[in-house]
């Protein structure tokens, strides 16, 4: 039987998997790649959540957690639409990916 | 408008000066003639109310229009004519509209003619505004406005250094009374505050009528600090007495505040007669007279003030006879007068204080203006390259005798009714005044006066010229010198009962002299009193006259044996030096001290020292500011991190 907590510790694996993508890899793709990966991880635990859900006896479980998620993929989506025009102007200013080379706004 | 308006008497000359300040600087006899016009139309209309105080009406005439209204506060702009600000608007127009009319030969060619007139204008303004203020605060207001003019004309040849420093001398001089009248002033009118309701903010008559109200005090300090405070009210007089009377110490020259009135002779002549002997240093007096509610129930602050007077014309007097500066010699004459005028007001005498200014204003105002042209014939202050002049110019030499003698107090001058006042009253002072300052002292200074002024007669009008070539180029000084110097000498003789009556003079102790106070005894011609005066004459007269005249006694021998003292009273005392040591010595450390203190504590540990915190804090925290987008991430997630081990 799988349960709540195998969800979670998938999710928590998955998070980890983008944390380390976001913390070691240079290429500015990739990173975000990773961040993408960290809100699915994210989404999957409010899906298994809502999924385990206990409701008030009589009453309907509502679907919150699956509603939320709808709206983490929208701002999600809209997040990498930025994200990518970023790395595009990224590119065709510095003609460059790796993010350790774009160090400029420091003191 | 009505035109026997008293706002007439003040606006005009204050229009004349815009006038001119604005529209005709580039014609000098237009400027000039504005400004005696403004004065001699201030002067008819003031004349006009004269019927009225001589019937002896204590107030003829009050007015006044709001000036400023705030926080249960009224200030009030108005006029108050009464016997007198009567007396001193004959003095200020009369003697002032002469020196104006002086004036336009003295600095013909200047110039700064027409400016020099705008200035004149302007300091009528101010001193009419004093004479007819009717509260305390537009009196400070004037009194400081007269400050700001004199400022102006003492400095009038303001490209010469010492008439530029000498009219900050005066400035400054007169700043220190000013702060003590101001707080004056502002105990004063907290204290009457209840008890005036309803009348303008300092006004004279309603303090008057307060502070002359039986417990008056409890009534002032139940009201206003809840019954906490802690002057009585003998005490709380004097104190106010006392700070108020610094303001005058500085208009009116008094010592220890005199310094700048010997300085201020760089000015022009016509404006050292108008105003530092005739008018601006009389205004100390007239405040004294108008405001003698205040000092009439403490003994404590008239002792105050007949020793101050008392002492300055004792001092200023020694000091006019070292003298060689002919102006000088009269300013230090001024000087010594005033003081008799204080000691008067000290002793109770307003009246004869009054009396005193009023005959002091011609008789000054005539040597100085005789000075004047002297100095205007030998292009020289000096007395010392003078001499024999009285051949060269009869007529302002034989005037300038007669000023002299009405100085001197020789009967029947004008002089003589008015000192002899004031000296009787040394004769016969109230209980607080039994002490030497006061009876002896003013006799001597009378004895010295003669003495100086003798001398300085014989310097430059008498013997043999020092100077050949100065002397041959002195000539008479033209017809507009000569005219008004006539009208003051005539005044100068006739200025005492002579002129006006004893029905006259009585009328005129009972408009000037307030509630409370003795009668004025005026000297009658009896033979003793002439005999005294000749007397006191006839010492300092003969003593300067054995001296500079005969020549029986060598002044310098008489120099050489004083030795010490000589060098004392030549250096006046060395209160310039004084004055100079404690700016050096106290005021330069302590100023040196706050400097310090600003430095250190104020710039270097608060301002400076919260620039560097910030600072250095800044720049430790900019070392996080890598640039480092991962060392970012990894920032972002310690805090997270830290987050969730704080929550759970």
């Amino acid at each position: 039987m799988i349960g709540l907590q195998h969800w979670l510790m998938l999710s928590g694996m998955v998070f980890t998997l983008g944390l380390c993508g976001v913390m070691m890899r240079r290429n500015i793709i990739l990173v975000m790649m990773s961040i993408e990966i960290m809100l699915n991880a994210a989404n999957l635990a409010l899906v298994a959540f809502n999924k385990h859900l206990v409701a008030a006896p009589g009453a309907a479980v509502p679907p919150d957690g699956q509603v939320l998620v709808f709206f983490t993929i929208a701002v999600a989506a809209a997040e990498v639409s930025v994200a990518l025009v970023i790395a595009m102007l990224l590119f065709r200013r510095l003609d460059t990916v790796n993010v350790d080379d774009v160090a400029n706004l420091r003191w | 408008m009505d035109l026997t308006s008293p706002w007439l008497i003040l606006l005009l000359p204050l229009l004349s000066a815009v006038v001119i300040t604005l529209f005709t600087q580039k014609s000098p006899r237009l400027s000039a003639g504005i400004s005696i016009a403004a004065v001699g139309a201030a002067f008819i209309v003031a004349a006009g109310h004269l019927p009225a105080v001589l019937h002896g009406e204590r107030v003829v005439l009050a007015d006044h229009v709001v000036w400023l209204a705030a926080g249960g506060h009224e200030f009030h702009y108005g006029y108050l004519v009464d016997g007198l600000s009567m007396v001193m608007l004959m003095v200020v127009c009369g003697v002032g509209g002469l020196i104006h009319v002086y004036a336009t030969g003295y600095m013909h060619g200047d110039p700064g003619f027409a400016r020099f007139f705008a200035c004149m204008s302007l300091f009528m303004f101010s001193m009419l505004g004093i004479v007819l203020a009717d509260n305390f605060f537009q009196i400070f207001i004037h009194w400081e406005l007269v400050g700001v003019s004199s400022y102006l004309l003492i400095g009038f040849y303001y490209k010469k250094d010492s008439a530029a420093a000498a009219s900050n001398k005066a400035f400054l001089t007169n700043r220190v009374g000013d702060f003590g009248f101001m707080l004056g002033i502002l105990m004063l009118y907290f204290a009457t505050r209840p008890l005036t309701a309803g009348a303008g903010a300092g006004d004279f008559r309603a303090m008057a009528a307060a502070i002359g109200s039986p417990g008056w005090m409890q009534q002032a300090a139940m009201s206003v600090g809840g019954g906490r405070w802690v002057l009585t009210n003998e005490h709380f007089l004097w104190i106010a007495g006392a700070l108020t009377f610094m303001g005058v110490m500085g208009k009116s020259a008094q010592f220890p505040l005199h310094v700048w009135l010997p300085d201020a002779m760089e000015g022009p002549t016509p404006v050292s007669a108008l105003i530092h002997a005739a008018t601006m240093v009389a205004a100390g007096v007239f405040l004294l007279a108008r405001i003698f509610f205040v000092y009439l129930p403490s003994e404590t602050a008239l002792t105050i003030v007949a020793h101050v007077g008392a002492f300055t014309a004792f001092f200023a007097a020694t000091i006019a006879t070292t003298q060689f500066d002919i102006k000088r010699v009269l300013a230090f004459s001024t000087l010594s007068q005033l003081g008799y005028m204080v000691m008067a007001m000290g002793l109770g005498g307003t009246d004869a204080a009054m009396f005193h200014l009023t005959t002091h204003a011609f008789f000054k105002a005539l040597l100085f203006l005789g000075a004047g042209a002297v100095i205007h014939a030998v292009h020289t202050n000096d007395i010392r390259e003078m001499g024999g002049l009285i051949r060269k110019m009869p007529v302002t030499g034989w005037m300038f005798v007669i000023a002299t003698l009405a100085l001197c107090g020789v009967p029947p001058l004008s002089g003589f009714w008015s000192k002899d006042g004031i000296l009787h009253l040394t004769h016969h002072p109230p209980e607080y005044a039994h002490t030497f300052l006061v009876t002896v002292l003013p006799t001597l200074t009378a004895i010295l006066t003669s003495y100086y002024m003798t001398r300085l007669v014989l310097l430059t009008f008498f013997g043999q010229p020092r100077d050949h070539h100065r002397y041959e180029h002195a000539h008479e000084a033209p017809a507009n010198m000569v005219l008004p110097m006539a009208v003051l000498c005539v005044l100068s003789i006739v200025g005492g009962p002579l002129l006006l009556g004893p029905d006259v003079l009585h009328h005129f102790q009972a408009v000037t002299r307030p509630a409370g106070t003795p009668h004025m005894h005026y000297v009658a011609l009896d033979a003793e009193t002439i005999r005294n005066a000749l007397l006191i004459f006839g010492t300092g007269a003969g003593a300067a006259l054995l001296a500079f005249g005969l020549r029986v006694i060598d002044p310098e021998r008489v120099k050489r044996a004083l030795g010490p003292v000589h060098r004392f009273i030549d250096n006046r005392w060395y209160v310039d030096e004084l004055y100079a040591w404690i700016v050096e010595h106290v005021q330069q450390n302590v100023s040196r001290l706050c400097d310090a203190f600003d430095r250190f504590i104020i710039i270097g540990t608060f301002v400076n020292g919260s620039a560097w915190t910030t600072r250095a804090a800044g720049a430790a925290i900019a070392r996080f500011q890598t640039g480092s987008v991962r060392a970012y991430a990894l920032l972002f997630l310690a805090g997270v991190a830290a987050l969730l081990a704080l929550n759970l």
